[in-house]
């Protein structure tokens, strides 16, 4: 298990040293991973103090030497509402990611392993998750629960493991039809063995790659949903830094100070994501290896 | 005495349009060291009689009769622990498909242990060893067992799996189809291969093909089978030499010969009949250019020509003069199907 393990860490960093793209992926992510974590220490501010000059706000200042990216109509330093934003972004990307691979992975392997009634029961209910719409499911989860960042995480839980579980299904299915899984289980490996063991290795891969790509997804819901203005307000993150831009007439302002960068990040992390499952296929499927 | 003797086996498969009866009483005994080479077209019960033995069969599959014979004990009447406990110790199966018989995933090495330390109870240290001593005795570099399967050419593949069916010292192995995916010259290696394995350690083997010139290389005995029936049995050399049985005429006529370059290929006209509701009579007579009206209602039975050579048809005399008949294109014409 600790040569597996050894193994694992050395294949990752002699991939990341092939692959340029996952390299950036990864380290975007250790960036903002960073951020988010010393947000206290890096911002300069508190994101929700609004600054003062004697009597006087210092409402819409442009980039400055006090305020590196300027601030808000109410004074808000924007340097710190993007460090603090970093925050909500990651734990919703990564959290909302998780479940996703969870489910969808467990969904796609039980039902393409036991196919069947059981095969139809999961498929139906992947086909009602795949008839809701995703952003207005979520506002409609703002609605019930009040809003919340969590109320992401917990619309992908119920909803987005969807393409996972099919797309891994039907891997599955061609999977399980291969000789050496019926070898296995003519030599009496039991169908747990068999599904985890045997077939599991062989198609996560895609459930890496699905993963990834919803941590990117979870981020942009989350900004979409602050966007239109069903977010957190007690939570600054991207989303609702732009959603503030937008209805503070930041945009025909021309105050690109204000709305720019967030949407830089976003589109880094998204990015980010969608590098590293790229990769993550070669680490883990030994076929693509480059020798 | 026997090491595996199957007697009336039959397995029946269940489909929409009825019972198909894709083995229908099939017995033949397989000595320790023998090895019995199955031949037929395609569809003919080659397959479902070897899943039969070891009970591995589909899931509409089942077998509503007959013994299958293995050191005093009754395959067919085992639980499916005592079954596990069989398989692969005692009989090994080289698949049909090499190709997908390794995880890619896992190195060859990893799956190796796998059966060795779980099926097997070695220690890990023994079962390396073994595993490299496998390798080698399949003419693979021992290295080769840290690589992953798509590391390995075709050939090697089908090298690494026999080893992998040699883990655990089977007495029987069942080989199915071994070589039909790969080029010719591998072909033969491999062939040669197993019969020197087969050899060395003594094993007994039922190998399945549709390629009479792989039984000829390989094996002592052969069963010729159509329509899950066994027309013909024997020895090789009785079968090749001394067919009786005009369907085993055909498929000789099908390969070529290297005495008779020249030779045209002839094959059987029409196709095996559909087993959910078989033809009265010889299964075979419909395709069979010397069928006498006989042969359209009663079915007969296999019998004992000569010592140890079975047939399953009405002509038991003269029949050097079917042979030479069976061997022109024109006799094979006159089948109207």
């Amino acid at each position: 298990m600790k040569r597996i393990i050894i193994n694992t860490f050395k294949n990752i960093n002699t991939f990341l040293k092939n692959d340029k793209f996952a390299m950036v992926g990864v380290m975007i992510y250790i960036f903002f991973t960073l951020i988010a974590i010393f947000a206290p220490v890096i911002a300069p501010y508190d994101p929700h103090e609004m600054h003062r000059e004697g009597a006087k706000f210092m409402f819409n200042q442009p980039p400055s030497q006090k305020f590196w990216l300027g601030t808000t109509n109410m004074g808000r330093d924007l340097f710190s509402q993007l460090v603090y934003g970093a925050r909500p972004a990651l734990m919703v990307g990564f959290s909302a990611a998780f479940f996703v691979v969870i489910v969808g992975t467990l969904v796609g392997l039980i039902a393409g392993y036991y196919r069947g009634k059981v095969d139809s029961i999961l498929m139906r209910i992947t086909d009602i998750a795949f008839g809701i719409p995703f952003t207005p499911f979520v506002i409609v989860l703002v609605g019930f629960l009040g809003p919340s960042i969590w109320n992401i995480v917990v619309a992908m839980a119920l909803l987005l493991w969807r393409d996972t579980a099919r797309v891994i299904r039907a891997q599955v299915l061609t999977v399980r039809e291969r000789s050496f899984i019926e070898g296995a289980r003519v030599s009496g490996a039991s169908d747990l063995r068999i599904i985890f063991i045997y077939i599991a290795p062989n198609i996560l891969p895609l459930s890496f790659l699905y993963g990834s790509l919803a941590v990117g997804w979870a981020i942009l819901t989350e900004a979409a949903v602050s966007f239109l203005g069903f977010g957190d307000p007690q939570i600054i993150s991207w989303g609702y830094m732009l959603n503030d831009a937008y209805v503070s007439q930041a945009l025909s302002r021309g105050a690109y100070y204000w709305f720019v960068p967030p949407g830089i990040c976003i589109m880094l992390v998204v990015m980010a994501g969608f590098y590293i499952g790229r990769g993550s296929e070669e680490i883990l499927h030994p076929r693509l290896k480059k020798y | 005495m026997a090491l595996l003797s199957v007697n009336d086996l039959k397995v029946f498969y269940e489909t929409k349009k009825g019972v198909s009866r894709a083995v229908d009483g099939i017995s033949f005994n397989l000595k320790e060291g023998e090895s019995i080479g199955l031949v037929g077209e395609s569809g003919c019960g080659k397959s479902t009689t070897v899943k039969g033995i070891v009970r591995v069969m589909d899931k509409n599959a089942f077998s509503p009769g007959g013994e299958v014979k293995f050191s005093n004990k009754d395959i067919l009447k085992l639980t499916e622990d005592e079954l596990n406990q069989l398989r692969w110790r005692d009989i090994a199966m080289i698949p049909q498909a090499a190709m997908d018989s390794l995880n890619p995933v896992y190195t060859v090495k990893n799956q190796f242990l796998e059966v060795m330390l779980l099926k097997g109870g070695l220690s890990k240290n023994e079962a390396l060893n073994k595993a490299e001593n496998l390798f080698k005795l399949v003419g693979l570099n021992p290295q080769m067992l840290n690589y992953y399967s798509h590391q390995f050419s075709g050939g090697m593949k089908q090298r690494a799996v026999i080893a992998l069916a040699l883990a655990l010292d089977p007495k029987i192995i069942i080989a199915d189809e071994p070589v039909t995916a790969l080029d010719v010259i591998v072909q033969h290696q491999i062939l040669k291969e197993i019969k020197d394995l087969r050899k060395r350690l003594g094993l007994a083997m039922i190998m399945i093909t549709h390629d009479i010139s792989v039984v000829a290389q390989t094996c002592d005995n052969i069963a010729v089978m159509y329509a899950g029936k066994i027309v013909e049995k024997g020895s090789s050399i009785q079968i090749l030499k001394n067919a009786f049985h005009p369907y085993t005429m055909g498929l000789e006529n099908a390969f070529p010969n290297l005495n008779e370059p020249e030779k045209e290929l002839i094959s059987i006209e029409g196709a095996p009949p559909s087993l959910i509701n078989p033809p009265a009579g010889c299964r075979f007579a419909p395709r069979c250019p010397f069928a006498e009206e006989i042969c359209f209602k009663e079915e007969p039975d296999l019998e004992e020509l000569e010592l140890g050579h079975f047939s399953a048809c009405i002509y038991h005399n003269n029949l050097d003069q079917l042979r030479s008949k069976a061997k022109e294109v024109e006799t094979w014409q006159k089948i109207n199907i």
